[in-house]
């Protein structure tokens, strides 16, 4: 039997419930991030039976010229029963409830939490929500929060209890260059929990890393055996927010989950080889970087700079994270100084001080070092593309007459060549290649490699905290196969 | 709390040791006399302790006297227990070698459900808080995961002319703790703390607590 949640993430058509043309209400702004990218067929549902931002409406789900694949509700929490026996009625079998007012607002809420159970039960409906914010799958544009997906699809599968990290992170993924490919909001679990998501992201051949932001999990048992069949093959990124007292009395209140100390849930993380992320932005550092670089086979790690701060800030987290910043082989410093400025430092890390040589930076080095040494990964540190030539240019502009800025154009040639020939070195090696930078995609070079697969990550830290995850990974994945 | 009991720690150590973990040597006595006899037999220096049920942290209570030596010792301190707890039995101890302190827990947690702990073990079990968790029962695997787990970890090789501690047998104690904890489920907690090692580095449940519900 096909998983439920394969039909929600994937829909042919949907029904909307608690449309409107009005901009003020959510329901209009969530209907309009689906009619923004959805591939499929969009069926408002309005009691007027009017035009809804252009769209045809339907009276109600009685209405509707078929069952739809997937129903989503956006109105008061109690209208929500009849309608979910009207779908039960009609035939529809999947249903997202956006609508909050549930088990996490006490006694009357738990009575229509167990109510819409009820009748799903009922009627074989499995619904995600509600007090959730539904799913997202860029591959077909489903969006049912209120943000804009704005990146290509990706690899990282998320599965939150919270809608805000899915939907305001939307942004924020764009601007990391991190590509998703499937993000579920649970909220209450109350027919389809974390573990069911579990399961189905851990089977998505879509999904190659999966990323989880925890309050309290429903079903820890089955969380178990099931993360622990995932992660041999998939590495499993959390984040646990339930594990002191006052992030358990806003997880209650929250989603109305329950939550247990924090060491039991770090001792369920190492049993079932999750890596443990200590914030979002960790998170989604590592989630970047776990799906999209291949395996790091050993801790060595060179770092290649052209300055030295930010060199040695590698260099001192590498070792501080149980990674190894080894002394190159007196051969392979002696072929790098033949093709370095005179001055550089030539052991590991190599700083090239402040050279613009893109090529040496960028191709030359790691070449050189992943051919002659046995190094596991590497760190690069110092790509200043395009923009910042510009921005100088834009800063004395009406100062100096007759500025030959047709080097400009030469420089942002030569940067993006040497990306360019990075980007093909890197298809080819199967190593992990991480930047560390004080800048973002703001610089094209930047957003060039993001595009392609080369994660850059804000600061020296959080770059050294993603290595490091691969090697974490990378043990998980050998003790399992013992 | 109400229908819970705290077993004494003979009767604890009675059923850590039908699990099969090694228990330290150690008599129950009623009275003075039986005390004395138990003595004979376990030879100076013995620990001596208070002993009852519902009786929990002793320590604390100043209800064990370590490393007693004499008759006259251990007269001093049969009084001082018995005018204390009058209905209290008398625990007679093998002395051992407690420079290294482990323990190895046990607990039933009302959202996780039963969860084996392992960690730095006497007085640093609350200072250092140097433990780590895992869900009941596991396998041998994961317990020497969990030897491994502790920032001291070091401490359980030779440091300082110390014998190696037999982590085999150490991640085999937590297995049998961890399965003895999952299947009875009328067992609440399980408290050994401290285990210590003898000369072999085997490990060696010194002190314990077993509360079950009643």
């Amino acid at each position: 039997m096909e998983h439920p949640l394969h039909t929600i993430l994937n829909p042919k058509s949907i029904a909307f419930v608690g449309a409107s043309s009005n901009l003020a209400k959510p329901g209009a702004l969530h209907l309009l991030s689906l009619i923004g990218t959805f591939k499929g067929k969009i069926y408002p549902i309005h009691p007027t039976g009017k035009q809804v931002l252009g769209l045809h409406t339907y009276k109600s789900i009685l209405h509707l010229p078929g069952p739809v694949d997937l129903l989503v509700i956006m109105v008061p929490n109690t209208m929500v029963p009849a309608l979910l026996k009207q779908a039960g009625e009609k035939g529809i079998k999947h249903a997202i409830i956006i609508t909050a007012g549930y088990s996490e607002m006490g006694k009357k809420g738990k009575g229509l939490e167990k109510e819409i159970n009820e009748i799903a039960n009922k009627y074989n409906i499995r619904f995600l929500g509600p007090n959730c914010i539904g799913a997202v799958n860029p591959e077909n544009g489903l969006n049912t929060t209120f943000f804009v997906i704005k990146n290509r699809p990706g690899h990282l599968g998320i599965i939150s209890q919270s809608g805000s990290f899915i939907t305001q992170t939307l942004h924020y993924f764009s601007n990391i260059g991190l590509g998703i490919s499937k993000a579920i909001s649970v909220g209450n679990q109350a027919n389809i929990d974390l573990v069911d998501c579990l399961e189905y992201l851990g089977k998505d051949p879509a999904t190659k890393t999966i990323a989880l932001y925890i309050e309290g999990i429903k079903r820890v048992r089955e969380f178990l055996k099931v993360a622990k069949r995932i992660t041999p093959k998939k590495p499993i990124i959390a984040v646990y927010a339930g594990g002191t007292e006052a992030g358990a009395r806003a997880s209650i209140s929250h989603t109305a989950s329950l939550s247990a100390k924090d060491e039991l849930y770090d001792g369920l993380f190492k049993q079932t080889g999750i890596i443990r992320a200590e914030s979002i932005i960790e998170l989604f550092d590592i989630g970047l970087v776990l799906s999209t670089q291949p395996t790091l086979n050993n801790n060595r790690i060179c770092i290649i700079t052209n300055s030295g701060g930010p060199g040695a800030c590698l260099a001192d987290q590498c070792e501080r994270q149980g990674l190894r910043v080894p002394k190159l082989s007196l051969e392979t410093q002696k072929c790098i100084g033949e093709i370095t400025p005179s001055i550089s430092a030539l052991k590991n890390p190599i700083d090239i001080t402040m050279s613009f040589d893109y090529d040496l930076l960028l191709y030359k080095l790691p070449k050189i070092v992943l051919e002659r040494e046995n190094i596991g990964g590497i760190i690069i540190y110092g790509l200043f593309g395009p923009m910042h030539m510009r921005e100088k240019i834009e800063s004395i502009k009406n100062k100096i007459d007759n500025l030959p800025t047709e080097l400009l154009a030469l420089m942002d040639k030569y940067c993006m060549q040497a990306c360019d020939k990075l980007i093909e070195f890197k298809n080819n090696i199967n190593k992990p290649i991480i930047f560390s930078s004080l800048t973002g995609p703001e610089d094209p070079a930047i957003k060039y490699l993001q595009d392609n697969n080369i994660p850059v990550i804000l600061g020296m830290k959080r770059a050294v905290t993603c290595m490091k995850a691969l090697w974490d990974y990378q043990k998980i994945k050998s003790y399992k196969t013992q | 709390m109400n229908d819970t009991k705290i077993l004494s720690e003979y009767e604890s150590k009675k059923i850590l040791k039908k699990t099969g973990i090694l228990v330290c040597r150690e008599i129950l006595a009623q009275d003075l006399y039986e005390t004395k006899k138990a003595i004979n037999e376990l030879g100076y220096p013995v620990v001596i302790k208070a002993c009852m049920d519902g009786l929990a942290h002793k320590s604390e209570q100043g209800l064990v006297f370590l490393n007693v030596k004499s008759n006259e010792e251990t007269e001093y301190v049969y009084n001082l227990i018995k005018n204390r707890l009058p209905n209290s039995k008398i625990l007679v101890q093998e002395m051992i070698n407690n420079q290294r302190e482990v323990m190895v827990g046990f607990l039933r947690d009302n959202i996780i459900g039963p969860c084996v702990m392992f960690g730095l073990g006497g007085i640093f079990t609350e200072i250092l808080r140097d433990t780590t968790f895992r869900l009941a029962p596991i396998d041998k695997f994961e317990a020497m995961k969990m030897v491994e787990d502790i920032r001291a970890k070091k401490i359980l090789t030779n440091v300082r002319g110390l014998p190696q501690v037999d982590k085999d047998s150490l991640a085999d104690l937590i297995v049998k703790l961890s399965q003895l904890g999952a299947q009875n489920t009328n067992i609440i907690e399980i408290d050994i703390n401290p285990i210590c090692f003898n000369k072999q580095g085997m490990p060696v449940a010194v002190d314990s607590t077993i509360i079950i519900r009643d």
